[in-house]
């Protein structure tokens, strides 16, 4: 028998998708990074980019679903903005690495020691968060059909 | 027209089953109804919401469940193409 996953519930709509740019600079992986962080503190998941550039469906249904939804761009090209845009998604929320006093380079691996400041930042921009806010005007978490228990 | 409805076997899921179901008796279209209860399954086609329903192969909604005139629409249209 397969032990079955954990904090898997893919029930209700998840409170926030985060998206990172995800690009080829400095930046642009700091902002890969600082989307795993936000996720790591369970205020959301993480949705491939990729896909809604490819406008894959199930990738867009996903993003639709969600409550709220976090662009997390590396720098002013705002790619991520754009790839949103692209796949139809218009209400969002849009962060830009390079506004929060990082230079963009090419060195793929720079400023790493930045994440974990960065991360605070974003987070501070999107502290509506809490309490949630659902666009339909109800501020009621959706737990899911599980009720929130797995 | 093969339709697919992903999800861990919850209340929403089964909801949905029961309104695409009815939707496609009601329309009169030949459809095969699947349901897709697999975790893994449904991690590899990339969905991250459920209940998610796919007409054809094509994702069309995710973490809701449609009304029944909804997925007749759905369904009408993925029947032009």
């Amino acid at each position: 028998m397969t032990e079955k996953p954990r904090n898997v519930c893919t029930c209700g709509s998840p409170k926030l998708m985060v998206y990172s740019c995800s690009g080829a600079s400095n930046v642009g992986q700091l902002a890969n990074d600082i989307a795993i962080n936000i996720v790591e503190s369970g205020r959301g998941s993480m949705g491939c980019l990729v896909g809604l550039g490819a406008l894959v469906s199930t990738m867009v249904q996903n993003a639709k679903a969600a409550n709220n939804i976090l662009v997390i761009d590396g720098c002013a090209v705002k790619c991520g903005r754009k790839t949103l845009e692209h796949a139809g998604l218009t209400d969002f929320d849009n962060v830009v690495i390079t506004d929060m006093g990082v230079k963009k380079t090419y060195d793929l691996k720079g400023d790493r020691g930045r994440v974990s400041d960065l991360t605070n930042k974003v987070i501070a921009k999107i502290a509506w968060v809490k309490p949630l806010t659902i666009r339909d005007g109800s501020t009621e978490e959706d737990p899911g059909c599980c009720g929130g228990k797995v | 027209m093969k339709i697919e409805i992903l999800g861990t076997g919850c209340a929403k899921c089964k909801k949905l089953y029961q309104v695409a179901s009815e939707a496609v008796k009601e329309m009169g279209i030949e459809a095969e109804l699947i349901k897709v209860e697999d975790l893994q399954a449904m991690m590899d086609m990339g969905v991250m919401i459920t209940p998610a329903l796919y007409i054809n192969g094509e994702a069309v909604s995710a973490g809701r469940v449609p009304g029944k005139e909804e997925i007749k629409r759905m369904l009408t249209e993925a029947g032009k193409q």
